[in-house]
């Protein structure tokens, strides 16, 4: 058993490190050198890439932030690291958006793009803003790399939970704080359902609406991360449109969508659930009682669409479940 | 033997005219291929949406010679140089010295484009390619004037010279 669960801890950190380096051609030369010096086991546990313009190069890992010295060497001392030049920051952003800001426009706009592999990139700079609305970003200086992880198996304990005795999948909301490991939860979620388990449940046809790319990683039309052989995949759609187009279109019997945020957002979760589509949604808080003082959160608590909450934390490191809630 | 040096005289003259005439002659068509290549160009980023090194390949495999090889040439230094576009676009459009015949303005013009392009979305690109592609033709315009001005004038000017030349050595 303790074999097992090395070779499958190794296994794991193989593949993060792999997701770390499938960034890595999307930064500057220079930075790209100095982040492949980085040791092989802190590239394997490295959550997030910080470059920010005349600023040191940081890593977020488990323990904390870590600023990266030229010579990949890591330290707790921001005056050690490796301090990021414009020019860095301007090639990084053309490899990022492969020269074609027109092709990332509306992502610029919510203030990230997202790199192939699912890696999401939080951009900062100047807002340009018309009648109230940030219509794109300029002099972008900033770049946060949330480094995505494809951890099949993690949902293990959940998929049971969020099945009932006939199989049928119950609407369930993952809430955690940012950088949980929520999206990286439903994707095994969506995985699990799609591929079915013998003797457990049976296959679902799943549809996931990929507002930002992050949990299938499509790139050219297929999806980089396994999402399940039943699964169709609405990469880019506006969640609501895409909620929507899944339930004419589609006919999901679990549809999975990332960050709910807004009342729209709530309705359209409300309108799939009435179609007979369970709901495996995520959303940002920290207690059923936090979501529910939001707009969108009171509208779910009201509808009682979810019948599952099920809580992620960091009391073990990123993505534990803290608790599975049941409502009735 | 001086007669016949005196008649290769003559002809190398009239081989440099005619040299000088064939680019004038060659420019107006090789700015209505680059004003074609910017209107593909716009038609893949405004309506295929591609990310632009496709866009530029697509254009690079579709344009006619030799204008399609400065296409080709900012594929391969984005590709493979890691340069900021503008800059790949400017070095390609020097390199592009060497096979097509533009004047200063008509590189000026694609100078220009090449710092805007990509930068911005896509109906500010939109803009930028048109705005090229009517400086382009307006270049072509003139260009053709000057193709029937001169055309036959550098070609007299290579024979007139060459004849001069062998009378005076005569």
């Amino acid at each position: 058993m303790n074999l097992h669960r090395g070779i499958e801890g190794r296994q794991q950190e193989l593949a993060s490190s792999l997701s770390y380096n499938q960034v890595l051609p999307s930064v500057a030369g220079s930075l790209r050198a100095i982040l492949a010096k980085v040791p092989a086991k802190v590239q394997a546990h490295a959550l997030e890439l910080r470059i920010r313009q005349g600023r040191p190069l940081a890593l977020v890992i488990p323990e904390g932030i870590r600023f990266v010295a030229a010579g990949g060497g890591l330290s707790m001392e921001p005056k050690e690291g490796y301090l990021v030049t414009e020019e860095e920051c301007r090639l990084t952003l053309q490899l990022m958006t492969r020269s074609s800001m027109y092709m990332v426009q509306d992502q610029l706009a919510q203030g990230f793009v997202t790199l192939p592999g699912g890696h999401r990139v939080g951009i900062g700079g100047t807002a340009f803003v018309e009648q109230g609305e940030a219509k794109t970003i300029r002099d972008i200086s900033q770049f946060s790399i949330r480094i995505a992880k494809e951890l099949p198996g993690v949902a293990s304990r959940v998929v049971p939970a969020i099945t009932d005795a006939t199989g049928r999948v119950l609407s369930t909301l993952v809430v955690s704080p940012p950088g949980c490991g929520k999206t990286t939860l439903i994707r095994d979620i969506a995985r699990q359902l799609s591929w079915g388990k013998t003797g457990s449940w049976r296959c679902h046809t799943v549809a996931i609406v990929d507002e930002r790319g992050e949990i299938a990683a499509t790139w050219q039309g297929e999806p980089q991360m396994d999402v399940g052989p039943c699964t169709d995949v609405l990469d880019g759609y506006p969640k609501i449109a895409g909620i929507m187009v899944a339930i004419r279109a589609l006919t999901p019997e679990v549809l999975i969508t990332d960050e709910l945020g807004t009342a729209a957002d709530a309705q359209a979760v409300i309108q799939a659930s009435a179609a007979g589509v369970a709901v495996v949604a995520s959303i940002h808080g920290s207690s059923w009682e936090s979501i529910k003082m939001r707009p969108g959160g009171s509208l779910l608590a009201e509808s009682q669409v979810f019948r599952r909450l099920i809580f992620l934390g960091k009391s073990r490191g990123p993505g534990t479940i803290e608790k599975i809630q049941v409502l009735s | 033997m001086r007669f016949w040096l005196l008649v290769t005289l003559v002809l190398g003259c009239g081989w440099l005219g005619r040299i000088a005439s064939s680019s004038v002659r060659e420019r107006p068509r090789q700015l209505a291929s680059l004003e074609w290549a910017v209107s593909r160009l716009e038609t893949e980023i405004n309506h295929t949406m591609v990310f632009l090194p496709e866009a530029l390949e697509t254009v690079a495999e579709l344009a006619p010679a030799p204008v399609d090889r400065l296409f080709r040439d900012v594929v391969c230094m984005l590709l493979e140089g890691e340069l900021p576009l503008k800059e790949a676009w400017c070095q390609a459009i020097v390199g592009a010295r060497e096979y097509l015949v533009l004047s200063g303005d008509d590189e000026r013009i694609l100078i220009n484009l090449g710092g805007s392009l990509g930068v911005s979305h896509r109906s500010d690109q939109s803009r930028h390619l048109a705005m090229a592609r009517e400086l382009l033709r307006q270049q072509e315009s003139l260009a053709r004037r000057l193709e029937q001005q001169s055309c036959r004038l550098y070609g007299a000017l290579g024979w007139a010279l060459g004849v001069a030349l062998a009378l005076m050595l005569a």
